[in-house]
Order: C-alpha cells, then structure tokens, then sequence
C-alpha cells in the first residue's frame, strides 16, 4: 500500500499535466493513464494538457461521466487515446469545475488505487480553478490596460483639443491618429461640411488617399450621412453602397456625427478594426467610444465657432460704437462702468481704462444729475428721455446733451444695469450757428430735420421774393480802400440779415452789394407777404442807424431800393451734388428784381400780388406803372416811399 | 505608408527602421524580418521608430510577442526614437517592463554594445 501511495506534495511541485500522469503512473504502477478534456480548453492549455474530445457536448458528457467502459463500446475517448492491446477495459474518474464536467482521468480498470485517484482528479480541479482564475485575471489585466489605453487617449484627445487655439488640419490629424489607433481601427477619416455650399470636404485622413474622398462631392442629401444627419447619432456601417466615398474596406466601418445645435456639421469615419488574427467588425463599444469623443470635438467645434462669431458680433459692435457721436455708457447691476464708447471718452474726457469697473458714483462725481437719474431708473426700470440737459466734462465744461437711460433686463427679467445714450448737443449747435452764418435758419433748420430736404429737386411753390440792392455803391466803393469796402459791407449785411432773420426770410444770396430773401420757404406761412414788407421797412429803420454810426467814421452814406413780389416760382435745390443753392427761379423772381432795380433810394415797390395780400395795404400808394423787361403789359405797382 | 523603412546590422544589433501607423501589418512586418534575423543567429533587435508617431494594442501585443521570442533566446529588443504617445502606449501595455527605450539610435546602439 504504502508503495502505491502517490506522493501527493511533489506531484503539487511537477510541471506540465504530462509529468503528473508520468509521475501518477510510475507512483501507482498503473498499466495505463490520461486525462481527456472536453471544456476549458485554455485553462487546459495553460496547464500544458492537450488531449480534448470535440463535438456536441451531450456527447462528451456521456463519454466521460461513466465508471467503467470497454473498448470498442465506440467511447468517444478510445478516438483519442491508443488502447493498449492486454487492456480490455477502463476506469473513468470525471472532473468536475463547479459541477461542470471538465473531462475525466482514464486508467486501465485492473488499478485499484481509488483514493489515491479521486486525490489526483482534485489537485487536477484545483489546478483548473486556478488557471481559470489566473486566465479571468489575465483578461482582467488586459481589458484593464485596454481601458487605460482609452482613458489617456480620451485625455490626449482633450488635451489637444483643450489647448488648440483653433480648429486647424494639424489639430483635426492628432485627434483622429488618437481615436483610430485606440479603436485599433486600420483607417480613418474626418469630415466637415461647408457652411456655404453644403459640401462635405476632408479635414483629416489616416491611411487614406486623400484623392479617393477628395474627388467625390458629398452632401447629407442621400444615403448614410441623410441617415446621420436625420438621427444625430453614431452607426456601426455595414452597407457600403450608401457610402460610396469610402474606399474599400474588409470589414465594417464606424461613423459617428459632429453636430452643432442647426444639425450635422461633419463626421468621424472609421474603418477595418485590427485583432491579432486579422480584421474584425466593429462592436458597440466601440461605437460608444467614438461617439463621445466625436461628441467633445463636435462641442469644441461648437465653442470655436461661438468664439468666432462673438468675436465678430464684438468687433461689429465696437466698430458701429467708435463711428457712432453719441456717447454709450454701459453701467452694471453693481453701479460699475462696464464699457464706454471712444464719444463718451471725447464728450466727458474720460479714458475708457481708467474708468471701467469704477462705481458710477466715483466716475460722475460731478454729475449728480446722471446718479439721480440711476437711481429713478433702478425704482422704475424703464426707459426714460431727458432733453436739454447739462453735464460736466472732466475739465469742468458743460455741455448740453440729450440723454437716453435703458434699463438691461436678464433672462431672469431682473434688472442686470443700464444703457446712457448722450446725444452732444454743443456739435449740432456750433454746426447750426456756424451753417446759419451762410445759410438762413430756416433752411438750416429744414435740412436738420429732414433728410430729402437735401435731394437736388424742385417744386413749384407760392412764394415772396425780396431784392434790396445799395443805391450807386459802385461808384462810391471806387473811391474806397478796398478792406474799407469790406468792412462796410460785412457789417452793412450784418445789419441787414439781422432784420431778415427776425422776420423770418430765408437769405437765399448775396449778390455783390444785393440782397435776395425769399418768404415761405421752405415752408409757407400766411404771414410772408406782411413779414416781407416788415423785413423791408425795418431794413430802412436799421439804415438810418447804420448810416448814423458810420457817417461818424467817415463813411458815405448808404442808400437802398427795394422790390418785392409774390408769385408761383419753382424753388428747390439747384446746383450739383456736391454743392448746391436752395433758390428759386421764374418770372415772379425776375419781377420782383426789376422792381428793385426801379425804386429809387429809401424806396419799397411792391407788386400787385403783394398789396393785394398784405394787411398793410394802409401804407402803400400806387404808383404809375412800370414797363419792365420780359412784360408785354406795364405793371401795376405800389409804393411805400415817405 | 506603413512599411520598414530600413534595416541594417550594426555589429551584433539589427536595426530596424519604420514609418507609419505600427499596427498589425507594420507589427507583423517587423516580426517577420525579426525572425529571419534569429534564424540567422541575431538575437539583439532595436526598432527606430522616428517615423511611427502612432501605435495601437495590436501592433505593441506583436512586439510583446518579439520580446517573449527574443527572451526565449536570451536576447534583447529595444526601440528608440518614440513619439511621446508610442511612448505612453508601449508603457500601458507592459513593454517597456521588458525592453529598453532610448531617445536616439545612437544612444540605443552605444547602450546595446
């Protein structure tokens, strides 16, 4: 017995199945012995075993879960071992792995020794467990080196993505050499669609002649890309007629979509994933993998295009703010200066760094107004219009200004600060005075306020025409200096438009030593025959004080005619246009010139339009009629001379 | 695109040059010419992959298989030149615990002498 007894703690230490059984042979004087497998084949194999029956398992169940068989009895077993001839039959010991029959030790039925055995087929057991343990960890170990395979690539696939400061060709390849070598993939290639033409062209490719995509107009009309661009997610491809600008490929293919809020924008395509024994298809975590990593580049596409546009949307703001004249305040929740307009930094004096994130308060130290102004804004958010206001510049200048404060309300429709628009008014006023220098008020004031009043045009339009002209001024002028002249013209016509102005004529030319005012233009009014005779009486008034003055000087004295008439003329703006006269022209026009050129010096005559119209008939006498150059019939005419 | 670019013997050491994606084909490649080498008694390799920025599991599990070949045989295998991603791939997948790294042939071939 004691012979027979295997000597169980060095067989523990024998490598190799094959050294065992020698070892269980030698030890138990066994005639025959080996160890069939029909189920975990790897764990066998680790274990170096190599003798297995294949087939349907019931099969292989039945071969091996038996005590005791014969040769011949067509056990499967005897296809693998070689029957010694002096052996008639076998004993079977089955080896079970969790009550899974594993394969059995077969020893020729003349042994006696089950104790022993039954010891052997458990350390065999044993064994199996652990290899099957060892194998599971093995996997374990490379699923998990898998894993860390993709969790750096992921970090790579960000990192780049996170420090790209913009979305180029060098940025599209790192990413995709990234996902296709973590997806084991062979090729692969990224797409982008043209915003303008709808056209997808290739960004990156990996293993691919560019010249086969290339070549080929793509669009997400038809076939996979309508697919993707319809579902917004990834797909395992398997039909390649619907992708014909895939080159070809063994096995499957992967693609996956770059979305944007609007829809598809472009896509990542991987083909032909690599194993150790050749290409195999793609599987769904693998697709899972793609379409997270072609969800962050489709989100750092995103971020890209926002910043670009916001970008632009920024620059078209600042630029329509640095061409605007009206100064824009931008003023936080917090009370702070959060951007002002390059106007805001001419109208106030302020520099625009020195300011911004400063408290209102700080910034409009002198300008309580504006603070008070916040304050009845933040009570009542809603728009408010100031006209004609003063604020103080940083010098201490005032300046007149029309002021608009907006209130900015939030999603959360709180108040999120405020809008001031200071329109400057001390521009447009010193652009006023010094345009109503050459030009009447009136019209000064028409143009401001409309702008077709500057379109070259006219219309005909009643209208009372003024001519006053100095009587024999260029003879007298002959026997002047000429800065004499000047001086006493400039401040003659001083005298003179001052009287036209108050009773609002239009100054339409100065001609030499003339003076041609129109009434009712731009607009009439019923008061322009009266306010032109006014206008004249109150030119002889102001001539006596001007000769008064200047005959004290020295200088001779100054005598005007005046004529008036009223009549239908054309009026509008004359010229080219680049400069061009509002005046008026017609027959009334010359008319009411030749009776200028007939009154004699302190004379006004008027014609019949005009007496007729006026309500100071009472100090006009008619006069004898005037042939007047133009007029087949004389002329009726009025006259106010003293 | 893929392909050995180079091989030349350097003494005892064979010296195997790539360009492209080190995937299976490219890995097999290696393997092969590898082999023909140990037929002829080399047992020394180093793979310079300057132009191989870009490796995945399958191409370092056929390197895996060159080193367990190469150790059978007391020989040694090394790669220099490595793109820092090759560099962090060899590492995950366990080669770089059985085959040396060096920034330059030159480097590689002094410390293989």
């Amino acid at each position: 017995m004691v012979s027979k007894t295997i000597e169980t703690e060095s067989i523990e230490h024998i490598i190799g199945l094959e050294n065992k059984l020698q070892h269980l042979k030698r030890s138990l004087d066994l005639k025959f012995v080996a160890l069939i497998f029909v189920r975990m084949r790897t764990c066998v194999k680790q274990l170096g075993g190599d003798t297995f029956i294949s087939g349907d398992t019931s099969t292989l169940d039945h071969c091996c879960n038996v005590n005791h068989c014969n040769v011949g009895k067509e056990n499967k077993i005897f296809t693998l071992i070689e029957p010694s001839p002096r052996i008639v039959s076998y004993k079977i010991y089955s080896i079970f792995v969790d009550s899974l029959l594993i394969g059995a030790l077969v020893i020729d039925s003349g042994s006696d020794t089950p104790l022993q055995l039954r010891n052997f087929v458990s350390h065999i057991q044993c064994l199996l467990i652990k290899s099957r343990y060892e194998f599971k960890l093995k996997r374990k170990e490379i699923d998990f080196k898998y894993k860390l395979l993709e969790v750096e690539s992921l970090i790579d696939i960000l990192g780049t993505l996170n420090q790209a400061s913009e979305l180029n060709r060098e940025v599209y390849d790192k990413v995709l050499f990234s996902i296709t070598s973590v997806l084991n993939a062979s090729k692969g290639m990224i797409l982008l669609k043209d915003s303008g033409a709808g056209v997808f062209s290739l960004v990156s490719s990996f293993n691919i002649d560019d010249k086969d995509v290339s070549a080929r107009v793509i669009t997400d009309n038809r076939g996979t890309l309508k697919q993707l661009r319809e579902n917004r997610v990834g797909m395992i491809l398997t039909d390649f007629d619907k992708v014909p600008f895939i080159p070809p490929i063994v096995k499957n293919a992967l693609i996956c979509p770059l979305n944007d809020h609007y829809g598809l924008v472009g896509c990542v395509i991987l083909l032909d994933k690599e194993s150790r024994s050749g290409h195999v298809n793609f599987n769904t975590r693998d697709l899972r993998l793609c379409e997270s990593l072609s969800g962050k580049i489709s989100l750092v596409h995103n971020n890209f295009n926002l910043i670009s546009s916001l970008n632009n949307t920024t620059k078209l703001v600042e630029s329509i703010m640095s061409s605007v004249t009206t100064s824009i305040i931008k003023i936080n929740k917090f009370g702070e200066i959060e951007y002002v307009n390059q106007s805001t930094e001419r109208l106030f004096g302020f520099n625009q760094s020195a300011i911004k994130d400063q408290h209102l308060a700080v910034v409009f130290e002198n300008n309580s107004n504006l603070i008070e102004i916040c304050a009845q804004v933040e009570k009542d958010p809603q728009k408010h219009y100031l006209e004609d206001i003063s604020i103080s510049d940083a010098l201490g200048r005032s300046h007149k200004v029309n002021l608009t404060i907006t209130p900015v309300i939030d999603e959360s429709s709180e108040l999120d600060g405020f809008v001031f628009s200071i329109e400057d008014l001390s521009d447009l006023n010193k652009i006023k005075s010094t345009f109503k220098k050459y030009v009447s008020e009136n019209i000064v004031d028409e143009v401001l306020k409309n702008d077709t009043s500057l379109e070259l045009g006219g219309a005909q339009q009643k209208v009372c025409v003024l001519f006053c002209d100095i009587r024999g001024f260029t003879a007298m002028s002959e026997h002047m200096a000429p800065h004499e002249v000047v001086h006493l013209l400039n401040h003659y016509f001083e005298s003179m438009i001052e009287i036209v102005f108050r009773h609002g004529g239009t100054l339409d030319k100065i001609i030499g030593d003339e003076l041609m005012v129109l009434y009712g233009v731009p607009k009439p009014s019923e008061d322009d025959i009266d306010n032109s005779i006014k206008t004249a009486l109150g030119m002889f008034d102001a001539l006596e004080e001007f000769n008064k003055r200047f005959g004290s000087e020295g200088y001779p004295r100054l005598e005007v005619g005046i004529g008036i008439n009223y009549g239908a003329v054309v009026c509008g703006n004359i010229g080219s246009k680049r400069q061009m006269n509002f005046t008026v022209i017609g027959d009334e026009v010359n008319l009411a010139s030749r009776l200028c050129s007939n009154a004699s010096p302190g004379e006004l005559l008027i014609s019949k339009a005009v007496f007729e119209g006026t309500r100071l008939q009472s100090q006009f006498k008619a006069r004898s009629p005037l042939r007047v150059k133009g007029k087949k019939k004389e002329v009726e005419v009025w006259t106010s001379s003293i | 695109m893929n392909s050995i670019t180079n091989v030349e013997k350097k003494i005892d050491v064979v010296v195997i040059s790539t360009e492209g994606y080190l995937n299976k084909d490219l890995g097999e490649s290696i393997l092969v010419i590898a082999k023909e080498h140990i037929g002829e008694g080399f047992i020394k390799f180093l793979i310079n992959l300057k132009d191989s920025n870009i490796v995945n599991s399958i191409g370092a599990s056929i390197m895996i298989e060159l080193i367990e070949e190469l150790q059978d045989k007391d020989g040694a295998l090394a790669f220099c030149s490595l793109a820092p991603i090759v560099e962090k791939t060899f590492t995950i997948m366990g080669l770089t615990k059985y085959c040396s790294t060096y920034e330059s042939q030159e480097a590689a071939l002094s410390a293989m002498a």
